[in-house]
């Protein structure tokens, strides 16, 4: 009855592509933050090993 | 350095009976039991009372045990597998029993420091409750091996770094008596389980709900650098496949049987990380599969640069493993084969979970490798 025609699932399909690229792109920057963040940890930490206490 | 230094052998002592108890469960160790025991008697602090619980056993477990100079108790009609055998032997020891207790693995192996280290944590802070051993692989004997060692190591560091305990290990653990009293009291009350039982039989991973329960009851734990303790790694895919499933199976049902609270949210923010990070690379490698289809694929500068993030923490995380451990980090694509090798066990576990499915226990019988520690 509410059937899509091409232009309609052209739309969609770009509309989601676009929604997807955006999500893994966002997930990407969080994801390498969160590595940076434990770079910056495993470097404080080996820092203060190293320092004489 | 001279030699006299460097074989000069460690101070010791003789832990007491009446400080501290160490219990090793075990099935079918008759491969491993001796490097184990081998390794208690190695301590800076040799512990005098070390109780082998044979559960089940058709090998020469108890035998080798009872050789090497630990006390063998059999397990009564246990159903309930490690966490039945371990019930059974703190129930045996009563209203003696020691302020502490260490739980050790059959087949895992613990640093020459790490009772005496221990020791000191907890006698130091009445507030600690467990402490913790940060688990090693052993020599690793092929590119598996050494992507589980990898991931140790990883481990170890995450907990060094911050400080934080996600599970005190089953392999080997230090536990203060008062707190697993605590547990056992509020069993069938507040914690999930039978009253009076210390670890709860359903439970697939009991460590991981034992940690649970110990901090629902309030008690700290740490994981000191001193306490180390080497333990097995899968030979075959398979075996890590089934290990794995039963590990994050075992915690997914832990917090269904919890539920969400103070305690339990971050385990469910790291259970909700892994799950949309499984779907996020599902989604990428899909489009990046429909842009080279397309004609459309192209490399840009900003993501290989954040690529190189990515490196550089894979490395730097497991620099303490060594060369080998670096240059496979660096390597890169074996890693994520692995990575998705797991994210495969975590999609099988989630899918067990949800239809209330069992899983099966995988015991893997210790290779020659594994018992290549000498005995006395």
């Amino acid at each position: 009855m509410y059937q899509l025609n091409s232009t309609a699932t052209g739309v969609l399909a770009t509309t989601g592509a676009a929604f997807a690229h955006t999500w893994v792109a966002g997930w990407t920057l969080f994801v390498a933050g969160l590595a940076a963040l434990s770079i910056a940890r495993v470097a404080g930490m080996r820092r203060r090993e190293e320092s004489p206490s | 350095m001279p030699t006299a230094l460097r074989s000069a052998p460690p101070a010791r002592r003789v832990v007491r009976a009446r400080e501290l108890a160490v219990i090793i469960p075990a099935h079918n160790e008759a491969d491993a039991i001796a490097g184990t025991l081998d390794a208690l008697s190695r301590q800076t602090a040799v512990p005098r009372r070390v109780i082998v619980v044979a559960d089940n056993c058709t090998d020469e477990t108890g035998w080798r045990a009872a050789a090497h100079g630990a006390h063998v108790i059999e397990t009564k009609g246990n159903t309930h597998r490690k966490a039945g055998a371990l019930n059974q032997a703190l129930a045996a020891l009563g209203d003696d029993a020691p302020p502490f207790v260490l739980v050790l693995d059959a087949d895992t192996r613990i640093e020459p420091g790490f009772i005496e280290a221990a020791l000191a944590e907890l006698t130091a802070d009445d507030r600690l409750g467990a402490v913790s051993g940060l688990f090693v692989g052993e020599q690793p004997a092929s590119m598996l091996q050494q992507l589980q060692a990898n991931e140790y190591v990883r481990y170890g560091t995450q907990i060094r770094a911050t400080g934080r305990v996600s599970v005190v290990t089953g392999t080997a653990s230090m536990f203060r008596t008062a707190a697993l009293r605590d547990v056992a009291a509020a069993r069938g009350t507040s914690l999930p389980g039978i009253p009076g039982d210390v670890y709860d039989r359903a439970a697939i991973t009991e460590d991981s709900e034992l940690t649970l329960a110990l901090k629902n009851c309030g008690w700290r734990m740490v994981a000191p650098d001193a306490c180390v303790c080497t333990t097995e790694l899968m030979p075959t895919w398979g075996d890590l496949h089934r290990q794995r499933v039963r590990w994050y199976k075992g915690m997914l049902d832990n917090l269904r049987e919890y539920g969400i609270s103070r305690v339990t949210l971050r385990y469910f923010a790291q259970q909700a990380m892994i799950l949309v990070g499984i779907l996020t690379i599902a989604t990428l490698l899909l489009l990046t599969a429909l842009s080279i289809a397309a004609g459309a694929f192209a490399v840009h500068g900003l993501w290989l640069a954040l690529g190189s993030v990515f490196v550089a923490e894979r490395i730097v995380t497991v620099w303490p493993g060594g060369s080998r451990a670096r240059l496979l980090a660096a390597a890169v694509l074996p890693e994520i084969a692995y990575d998705m090798a797991l994210q495969a066990a975590f999609l099988h576990a989630v899918a067990l979970s949800l239809l209330r499915r069992d899983t099966a226990w995988n015991h893997v019988t210790a290779p020659e490798a594994a018992s290549l520690v000498p005995s006395r």
